[in-house]
């Protein structure tokens, strides 16, 4: 657990630190804000990733509404190489 | 946002470096095990759909002169629609920034490292994408430019050494199967890479207004020379294994090691290595560079630059917890990411040339003009 929230502390510290450097009184508010949530769906992603659990994400979303289709083209398409 | 331009050949050697970079390495040997002997023309199949992708962008480009998918989004369909429909790219465009990198993390895990976490592979390469990206497409181009030329010096040196061990008689017979094999294996490849082209709907502008007719020769040129080397690699991986070949999900890297000249050059395949970090690094500095873009164009922002290092801190991230092991990662890359990259990248991008294909040319130069 220590490790991934040393993990977590280089890439966060890291892009802050230099944006914090290079982007200082450059930002606009639309910009701030984007910025922002930005970071808040990434910090959500990085108590998941120091929890170890698995949590929500993107492929929760699409595996059940592509899943069935994709998985019967596959089927629908693939050959038996066996036989 | 900052005017920046980029020549014609520069686009199209982004176009042949981005749609290249990492499919070289990765997609010969899942393709070959879909489509046996016959994997090239599922190459050239879905080749004809990534043809036809960039002949719509460019039909598109062509209507509105200097505008994104977005800007002309707006003008065909309204703002409301554009949003909506704008969000289920953006979830695929998150999605392959972080899946190139992670297959790049996946093959060095699988190839060398095994000890080594994937964390070690993906933070350096999304940090060093990130600053490239930052520092702006006419850097992106030109330093790409070079890159390129050693990413092909390399793969070419290693398919010319494996020459003495290619046996054409492996490619034969190239249908025992049957053309449902062609379709299998045409499936994987248009999820990857050739739907993808949809990418430069927002690179398009970039190019040089003046050369719209040279712009348009390059990329095709471009897609045209990728699906050429991508056939090449596929049928010297055949005559080498055989369908042996399929077995192998990085066949080219298996392919250098094979490769021995004079005893002096042995053991080559941390070319290919190299070769495959090059060009995912290259793809996803200019996936970043494209998602920053389609969020500045989509949310009205300034300048896209702003908003680069945090794109790159979601791709990692996200390569962290979404990756739940090689298995479901085979399986949502072979299997799911066609589809979902047809609905959310070639569907809207259909509805929007048809869109435009109905529409006045006059009503929609009046309006550019009123907006100019």
């Amino acid at each position: 657990m220590w490790e991934r929230i040393l993990v977590m502390v280089i890439a966060f510290g890291g892009v802050l630190v230099y944006d914090g450097i290079t982007l200082r009184k450059k930002v606009t508010a639309g910009e701030k804000a984007i910025y922002a949530i930005m970071l808040v769906i990434g910090l959500y992603m990085a108590m998941d990733y120091v929890a170890n659990q698995d949590w929500f994400d993107v492929y929760d979303l699409v595996e059940p509404v592509l899943g069935g289709v994709s998985k019967q083209i596959d089927n629908m398409l693939k050959v038996d190489w066996e036989s | 946002m900052n005017k920046t331009t980029i020549s014609h050949f520069q686009l199209g050697v982004l176009l042949f470096v981005f749609m290249t970079g990492s499919s070289i390495i990765n997609i010969p040997g899942p393709l070959i095990a879909r489509a046996g002997n016959a994997a090239w023309l599922s190459l050239m199949l879905s080749g004809a759909c990534g043809f036809l992708v960039l002949a719509m962008l460019l039909f598109l480009h062509n209507r509105f002169p200097g505008l994104t998918y977005i800007d002309y989004s707006r003008k065909l369909i309204g703002n409301t629609m554009t949003v909506i429909l704008g969000f289920l790219p953006l979830s695929f465009l998150f999605h392959m920034q972080s899946a190139i990198v992670v297959d790049v993390g996946l093959f060095m895990v699988s190839s060398m490292l095994r000890e080594t976490p994937l964390y070690a592979f993906t933070l350096p390469v999304f940090l060093i994408a990130g600053l490239t990206a930052r520092a702006g497409l006419e850097v992106i181009a030109r330093m790409f430019t070079l890159i390129m030329l050693l990413t092909a010096f390399s793969i070419s040196a290693v398919l010319l050494l494996a020459i003495p061990d290619f046996h054409p008689n492996m490619l034969l017979p190239v249908l025992p199967k049957g053309f449902k094999a062609v379709l299998h294996g045409a499936f994987l490849t248009f999820g990857f890479p050739y739907v993808e082209v949809f990418l430069f709907g927002m690179l398009i502008p970039f190019g040089v207004a003046q050369n719209q007719k040279k712009a348009s020769r390059a990329l095709y040129i471009a897609l045209g020379l990728n699906i050429f080397i991508l056939c090449i690699s596929t049928v010297s991986a055949i005559m080498v294994y055989g369908s042996y070949a399929g077995e192998r999900p990085y066949v080219l890297f298996a392919l250098a090691r094979l490769v021995e000249f004079q005893e002096i050059i042995q053991r080559i395949e941390s070319i290919i290595g190299m070769s495959l970090i090059l060009g995912s690094y290259m793809k996803v500095t200019i996936t970043i560079y494209v998602i920053s873009v389609y969020l500045s164009k989509m949310f009205m922002l300034k300048d896209n630059s702003k908003i680069i290092m945090p794109i790159a801190l979601f791709g990692f991230l996200m390569g962290l917890v979404a990756f739940d092991g090689s298995t479901q990662w085979a399986g949502l890359v072979a299997t799911v990411h066609p589809v979902w990259a047809g609905c959310v990248f070639f569907l809207p991008l259909v509805l929007l040339t048809v869109i435009a294909a109905f529409r006045k040319p006059g009503s929609t130069a009046n309006k550019n003009n009123a907006q100019k």
